[in-house]
């Protein structure tokens, strides 16, 4: 009996998603080995769950690689893999582990993942140089406020519910030292996180700050990000934290509108 | 963006190119040393990953080796996929491209595994359809890769026909893994030297090597293709015979888990490489 196509892809897929192998035993020259599916079901799984956990390196050290293995097990049969590719495989794993069973005895984990996420979203995001401050001090000092500055592609702000940002920072890697999850506590806590050059660098901002380059994000001119900062703080000092913003390449070197205005101003 | 000649392999052998060893092979001096990757991993944006591959590119011959077309799957291709794909052979010139003899995605999941088929004309037809298509998107000839095989599927062809049927329907050429061959001779009870010899050289545009391991609970009757070991002897062993028969191909050890340090994979491929000189000299 010739094994029709479209039966053998279902009768594959029972046995190895579904774990039933009895229609794949039809299929074979000896039905015992229907059970030998098992190499493929773990495969399969293995390699999301070892994608999942290359993309969360912190909660792995944070949260216990025995208890990621199991939230991981839920994770990839509740969301499996879609894209053609386990790069970047993991997109909701944040929102998944706010409702994973045990997630209550280290309820900032949720916001650690989210840190790792915009950590490999930046590490993956598209090239550009970063502006360097001679660009700007061609622009008069009373256009400042008008000019929208593009930032970084790889810019990524996070807000958290927990101060986790230095606890996640030194679980990030192996050679990192481990910190006590105490020094966690429940909090507002916005970071940014950028790519420089080849390294991803984060930094916890003030609420000031945060709504400095969130205003930014949303494509608003300078002068209307300072007011938002300085609505929430009168000691956001701007050109303090334009500087360092502009030193640690946080600007896309590309400013469309810079060069266009540029040209006005000549 | 830097543009390439590009030429095809050297006849000699390459590893499989891991982040691990990126800074390692832009030092290497070792003469013809080519890489391989699987475009898949590359599938970013931008960061240091293409920037690595640029710079190794810059220097070294480079193949791009898929694991996401799924070309004998139910699923059409996946547009973003083969955009992405297409973005990185024009970006990088990769001396070959090649795909599997399998599926990876159905019902639009993607199992990043490469799922068997039978051999059968209904099979072989939807395959070279496939294959054509994908050639075609992509401009250019790939290479197809003999699957390692777990499952006695009842089929209506011995693969190396099978195989060499697919080249004739489609112009494509084989990526002929060795280790494969011994794998799935193992597992279903072939004669894993009579296939090798049964492949006609002309075909052959790269061949693959590397480990396996015992399956933990059926023991050596159930080898897994887990590219987690060295190549073991009977492959060598097959790879001597192969290179006896057709000559010098590009050869690469593959290498994805328990990843050696560079030298020792260095080591690994010297000894291919050595197989592959000697035929050479001979020639």
């Amino acid at each position: 009996m010739t094994v029709q196509l479209a039966f053998f892809y279902d009768a594959f897929l029972d046995a190895v998603v579904g774990g039933d192998p009895r229609a794949l035993g039809t299929c074979l020259e000896d039905r015992s080995a229907a059970d030998n599916a098992l190499v493929y079901r773990n495969t399969v799984f293995r390699g999301a769950a070892d994608a999942l956990s290359t993309a969360y390196p912190a909660v792995v050290r944070l949260a216990g690689s025995a208890y990621f293995e199991s939230v991981a097990i839920a994770y990839v049969s509740a969301e499996p893999p879609q894209r053609r590719s386990l790069v970047g495989y993991g997109e909701t794993f944040p929102e998944f582990l706010e409702a994973a069973p045990g997630v209550d005895q280290a309820p900032y984990m949720p916001d650690a993942a989210r840190l790792d996420r915009a950590w490999l979203g930046a590490h993956r995001a598209a090239d550009a140089n970063a502006l360097a401050a001679p660009e700007l001090t061609a622009v008069p000092p009373d256009r400042l406020a008008d000019l929208y500055l593009r930032l970084h592609p790889s810019v990524r702000i996070v807000e958290l519910g927990w101060t986790v940002h230095e606890a996640w920072k030194a679980n990030r890697d192996a050679a990192g030292r481990e910190k006590e999850a105490r020094e966690v506590c429940r909090g507002r806590q916005s970071v940014l996180l950028w790519r420089a050059g080849h390294e991803v660098a984060s930094q916890a901002l003030t609420s000031a700050e945060a709504a400095f380059f969130r205003a930014l994000q949303e494509k608003r001119p300078l002068g209307a990000a300072v007011a938002e900062a300085l609505a929430i703080s009168e000691h956001f000092n701007t050109s303090l934290v334009f500087a360092g913003a502009l030193e640690a390449g946080v600007f896309d070197a590309s400013q469309p509108e810079l060069d266009q205005k540029r040209e006005e101003w000549w | 963006m830097v543009s390439y000649s590009s030429p095809p392999l050297p006849p000699r052998a390459g590893i499989g190119l891991k982040p691990e060893h990126y800074r390692a092979v832009l030092d290497s001096a070792a003469d013809g040393l080519w890489l391989e990757v699987h475009p898949e991993n590359y599938m970013v944006e931008g960061g240091p990953r293409l920037a690595w591959l640029e710079a190794i590119r810059q220097l070294r011959p480079i193949s791009l080796h898929g694991v996401g077309a799924s070309l004998g799957g139910p699923d059409p291709f996946d547009p973003d996929h083969l955009r992405a794909l297409k973005r990185l052979v024009d970006r990088y010139q990769p001396a070959l491209v090649s795909e599997h003899v399998a599926w990876s995605a159905a019902g639009g999941r993607y199992f990043a595994d490469l799922f068997p088929l039978p051999r059968t004309d209904e099979a072989l037809c939807w395959l070279a359809n496939r294959i054509d298509a994908f050639q075609s998107a992509l401009g250019r000839q790939i290479l197809v890769e003999n699957p390692s095989i777990y499952l006695p599927i009842k089929s209506e062809m011995d693969e190396p026909d099978f195989l060499v049927e697919l080249c004739q329907r489609t112009g494509c050429g084989l990526l002929l893994d060795v280790n494969n061959v011994y794998v799935s001779a193992n597992n279903t009870g072939f004669d894993a030297g009579i296939y090798v010899d049964a492949i006609p050289g002309h075909l052959i545009g790269e061949i693959h090597l590397a480990g396996h391991e015992a399956d933990a609970k059926k023991g050596r009757s159930l080898l897994i293709d887990t590219h987690g070991a060295p190549v073991a002897e009977p492959v060598w062993v097959l790879y001597r015979r192969l290179i006896d028969r057709v000559g010098s191909r590009p050869t690469l050890i593959e290498r994805d888990a328990n990843i050696p340090t560079f030298e020792e994979l260095m080591g690994e491929r010297a000894q291919a490489d050595q197989v592959l000189q000697r035929e050479l000299e001979l020639a």
